[in-house]
């Protein structure tokens, strides 16, 4: 089967059948109605018999047709019986016409069915009990349902089985080609989503292969999301191969933390470990893919993790130790030094609860140093008002913008799912993107403004060509990356991009619900511990020296021993040994994100939650629980005991961050601005360089991914394979 | 499609490289151009000889004239090689093809870009000792059934054998 | 009359060949039960081994362990040559004819399941968890 893929930008016809599949025809004309086992449905012009059937309740049995992929039409399962049509229709291509009356069960259909799953199944071979789709399985599944009872195929002597070669395509997906039954839809995601066209089919009728051809790296960071379009098991997962039957698994839903986006997930356990991930569809954050490293680095979670906690002996040694010495220890310094000299800091993947309750601790012996290790600028209005800090316009809002600029952020490896559905928009919505900073490759074409920081001075005043652009946009987003806004002059740099929101803001007319100025976060943590009114970077505990430092899942080198004085006591608490439990002098081990019930807040400012999917290895508990175990040897115990008592605690602070799913929007923006004008920062020189530029940047970004073996062989293909 | 062509002319025959020159060309994924070189059977993705000899077995290059069979058992005979091989001074290649089109004249084989039609085993001798020498025999029906132009009738012109007829023939005489 | 004399008459030689009255009780408390045989022999570990052929066979050979167990004992104390009279594999008892001993047999040693010198195998299941350890400085 051949398949020319024209560039769906510049190809009216697939546009026009890509809005006939997602029916997001504008207006509203009249309905159609059509007969669906004569049970009458209204459906939408340019609806599709299958859609129009799942209106009616009917599920219409298919293999390469996929809601979120264009339609090839080519495994013909979905074929039904038309009254008047002399042949069974292929369901997911055929648009309704008015008065169709639709079979979905009649003698014809049913044969037609069989037909193709017996053709189906000639060159499918009969390795169920050893494959590892075996009950996930939709050939199984519809074999089982709408196949024949019987097989006819007794071509031993001469051909067989058709057989094909396995092909390598990474270290993350495992193929086994003779399974393929050409579907195309890995193919489909690789061009249309992921934006990589590394997949394709070659050869024709019985030699058709599905693969790259040349011996390929599928190189995407979305690549482990073809494991879950396969419909047949001929793309498994090369990490949990051969490890448990999904009947056999529990399933969590859970919430990821590997980005700040908070995708979605579904994590597979069993007798108390991980064995999977799998994306849960959240039209609002992830539709239903998730990013490599969100798949595949929970074997992370297996290894270097703090299982007991650890205190540094006379000798310098770090000496495993029970719950109650390593607490007293804690507890004896902290009653010795005064509360101001006692300082916070918190790590990329720490839940709100546990943020608020250190915040709480910290606060009660009287301290106010805390701060994240993520550097946000706080001059201004700065982190005091959350439309300064979100991700204002929403994932789901970047479907409705026209003009999107992306400020020294590269969203492919910063946020794979964003820059997913900013292709998406790219292609079917006639989004235009330019980028400010480095020349990266972001899957879909940008015009590249430069990479210095006068252009973003000169868009700001309205010098630059670009201005005029955005201020004739009708829904423009400026989105401004992390990275940018870690360098020295973050605070000048965030006024700008602020400025240049505003001045679109208002000769856009979009309105007072559309808002312009984004901020794309990396790290999980970073928009709740702001919201509990952390202070963003570590900068004020290096201007005020701490007596005793409590590193809550700083991983990221922020602070080093040599930025400390000399006797300070650093307690680290968290789940993994790394850079922060290194320097550490007493180690608390904590829960990670799949062994709690957490809160996290993305980047748009959504608050979801985690669930205990697996208890924390052996004595690891968590944090939040740490946290009031200490407050209470120190004698000022913290006033809660259950997770209750935390998250009615997080309401009284900020009710946004338990108000799960929903993402509380923030306004403040001519407020922001106006408390922006005394900021002195002078923009620096140097080039706008977002932190990760590489594919193999993007694997290990936080301590989980840096344990994981899974994450470094990426890394080591990314570098080796062609 | 072009292209490919215009790179398989230049090679003899189609590798990667001239793939990805294609694909740069056109600024096209790489994997696109791939698809549809392995989709044409006439792109040769292996090196092939200088005369690239694809005989037609279909049906009725079988039952026609002398048979398909005897042709291509010549041909096996004089070059020493099997079907889908090449002979070792790189100048021939043999490959069994479906049908080209050339039914009426059959049996035929295409040698590069020229059809040899209405072939019997002397006729494919002599096209074969001629290429030997790098000598481009007569395209077109071969000797060995009856000289013909083209497609024309083996026995002479059944049909259309008289001069045209004028205007006005066979119109009644008082118009 | 005579049968309650008669086991009258048993109960007094059952007594006193449990050696009096206190230790008849003490066995009785022990063992459920009061037996009287001839006795073939005592083992290493000073467990007493009986044979009264006048009950049935399963019954008619028994054992009265040593002293100081109390009723903390267990099956496993007998050793197996012992063992195998006790259970009708052999007739004679290793008082009897002696069992040579081969050179693979070890001491005996009784089930120690449940207590702190337990046989505990090795395990073949990989860990779930790998711990961090501290790098040394």
């Amino acid at each position: 089967m051949l398949r020319l893929w024209p560039l769906a930008r510049n190809c009216k016809a697939t546009k026009a059948l890509a809005s006939l599949a997602r029916c997001s025809s504008t207006g509203a004309p009249a309905k159609v109605e059509v007969f669906v086992d004569d049970k009458p449905v209204q459906v939408e012009p340019g609806t599709t018999i299958l859609q129009a059937c799942a209106e009616a309740g009917v599920e219409i049995p298919r293999f390469c047709y996929h809601e979120r992929l264009s339609i090839a039409g080519n495994c013909r399962m979905c074929l039904v019986e038309v009254e008047k049509s002399p042949k069974p229709i292929a369901s997911c291509a055929m648009p309704v016409m008015k008065g169709m009356k639709i079979k979905t069960d009649s003698e014809m259909t049913r044969k037609a069915r069989e037909g193709v799953m017996e053709f189906l199944l000639m060159n499918h071979p009969l390795d169920c009990p050893i494959c590892d789709q075996g009950g996930e399985c939709d050939l199984q599944d519809q074999s089982m349902a709408f196949g024949s009872d019987r097989s006819r195929f007794t071509d031993m002597e001469h051909g067989g089985k058709r057989a094909v070669e396995d092909k390598n395509i990474g270290p993350l997906i495992k193929t086994i080609m003779t399974r393929c039954i050409h579907c195309t839809r890995c193919i489909r995601f690789a061009s249309e989503v992921a934006g990589v066209d590394d997949l394709g089919t070659t050869g024709r009728g019985g030699d058709m292969q599905v693969g790259t051809y040349v011996e390929k790296m599928f190189k995407s960071e979305l690549s482990g999301n073809i494991i879950d379009l396969c419909p047949v098991g001929a793309l498994t997962a090369k990490p949990s191969a051969f490890t448990a039957r999904p009947w056999e698994t529990r399933r969590i839903d859970s919430v990821d933390v590997m980005d700040a986006l908070g995708s979605n997930i579904v994590v597979n356990t069993r007798t108390n470990e991980v064995l999977r991930i799998l994306p849960r569809t959240n039209d609002a954050v992830n539709e239903e893919w998730i990013s490599d490293a969100t798949r595949f680095a929970y074997d992370g979670l297996k290894r270097q993790r703090l299982t007991a906690p650890f205190v540094r002996n006379a000798a310098g040694q770090l000496e495993q130790t029970d719950w109650e010495t390593a607490l007293v220890k804690v507890a004896q310094k902290l009653v010795q030094v005064p509360g101001e000299k006692v300082a916070g800091v918190a790590g990329g993947l720490v839940d709100a609860e546990a943020l608020v309750a250190l915040k709480d601790y910290l606060n009660k012996l009287g301290s106010e140093a805390l701060c994240t290790e993520e550097i946000f600028p706080m001059d201004g209005a700065g982190t005091d008002l959350r439309s300064n800090y979100l991700l204002n316009t929403g994932i789901q809002g970047v479907e409705r913008a026209d003009l999107i600029l992306l400020v020294g952020t590269n969203p492919r490896f910063e946020a794979p799912l964003f820059n997913a559905r900013i292709r998406k928009s790219w292609i079917n919505n006639e989004l235009t993107v330019a980028v400010v900073g480095t020349r990266v490759d972001l899957t879909y074409d940008y015009d590249h403004l430069g990479d210095s920081t006068k252009i973003l001075a000169d868009i700001a005043a309205g010098k630059h060509p670009f201005a005029q652009t955005l201020g004739k946009a009708k829904n423009p987003m400026v989105v401004v990356g992390s990275a940018a806004l870690q360098r020295k002059d973050g605070a000048a740099i965030h006024r700008a991009v602020a400025t240049m929101a505003q001045n679109a803001r208002v000769q856009s007319g979009c309105g007072d619900d559309w808002k312009v100025l984004n901020v794309l976060h990396r790290v999980a943590s970073q928009v709740a511990a702001l919201d509990l009114g952390y202070k963003a970077g570590v900068e004020y505990i290096r201007n005020n020296p701490p007596s005793v430092l409590y590193m809550l899942g700083a991983d990221e080198g922020a602070l080093t021993r040599d930025q400390l004085p000399k006797d300070c006591f650093v307690i680290y608490q968290g789940h993994h040994g790394d850079r922060g439990a290194a320097m550490a002098d007493v180690i608390l081990p904590g829960a990670a994100y799949t062994e709690k019930d957490a809160t996290y807040v993305n980047t748009e400012g959504r608050a979801q939650y985690t669930k205990t999917a697996v208890t924390p290895p052996m004595l690891a508990r968590e944090d939040w629980k740490i946290i009031r175990a200490l407050s209470e040897m120190t004698g000022n115990a913290l006033p809660y005991d259950r997770i209750q008592d935390v998250r009615d605690r997080l309401y009284d602070v900020s009710p946004n961050l338990v108000q799960y799913g929903a993402a509380e929007d923030a306004n403040y923006f001519k407020q922001a601005q106006e408390l922006a004008a005394g900021i002195s920062g002078k923009l620096e020189e140097k080039p706008l360089t977002p932190s990760l530029l590489n594919l193999k940047d993007f694997y290990m970004t936080n301590s989980i991914g840096r344990a994981s073996q899974t994450m470094a062989k990426c890394v080591k293909a990314v570098q080796e394979m062609p | 499609m072009p292209l490919l062509d215009l790179a398989q002319r230049q090679h003899g025959w189609l590798p990667i490289s001239a793939l990805h020159a294609v694909a740069d060309l056109l600024k096209m994924p790489k994997m696109r151009v791939y698809e549809v070189a392995t989709f044409y059977t006439m792109y040769n993705r292996e090196p092939v000889g200088k005369y690239f000899i694809q005989i037609c077995t279909t049906t009725p290059c079988i039952v026609n004239g002398v048979g398909c069979d005897v042709i291509l058992d010549c041909i096996q005979k004089e070059l020493g090689i099997h079907l889908g091989e090449t002979t070792p001074d790189g100048k021939f290649s043999l490959l069994e093809v479906e049908c080209l089109g050339a039914c009426v004249n059959a049996p035929m084989v295409q040698i590069n870009d020229n059809f040899y039609e209405d072939l019997t085993v002397e006729d494919m001798t002599r096209i074969i000792n001629d290429l030997k020498q790098d000598k481009i025999p007569k395209p077109g029906p071969q000797s060995g059934q009856g000289h013909r132009f083209s497609c024309e009738p083996k026995g002479g012109l059944t049909c259309l054998n008289t001069e045209p007829r004028g205007p006005g023939f066979g119109i009644r005489a008082d118009l | 009359m005579s049968i309650y004399l008669q086991k009258l008459r048993e109960v007094q030689q059952l007594v006193k060949h449990h050696g009096g009255l206190k230790a008849a009780f003490l066995t009785l408390y022990k063992t459920d039960g009061l037996k009287m045989g001839e006795h073939k022999g005592t083992d290493q570990f000073g467990n007493r081994y009986y044979e009264n052929k006048k009950f049935f066979i399963g019954r008619s050979r028994w054992v009265e362990f040593t002293d100081g167990v109390g009723v903390d004992y267990d099956a496993s104390m007998i050793p197996p040559e012992w063992r195998s009279w006790l259970q009708y594999s052999r007739d004679e008892t290793p008082v009897d004819k002696t069992v040579a001993p081969k050179k693979w047999h070890g001491p005996h040693i009784d089930n120690r399941s449940g207590m702190a010198d337990q046989y505990v195998p090795y395990s073949t299941t990989r860990p779930k968890i790998q711990a961090w350890t501290p790098p040394r400085q």
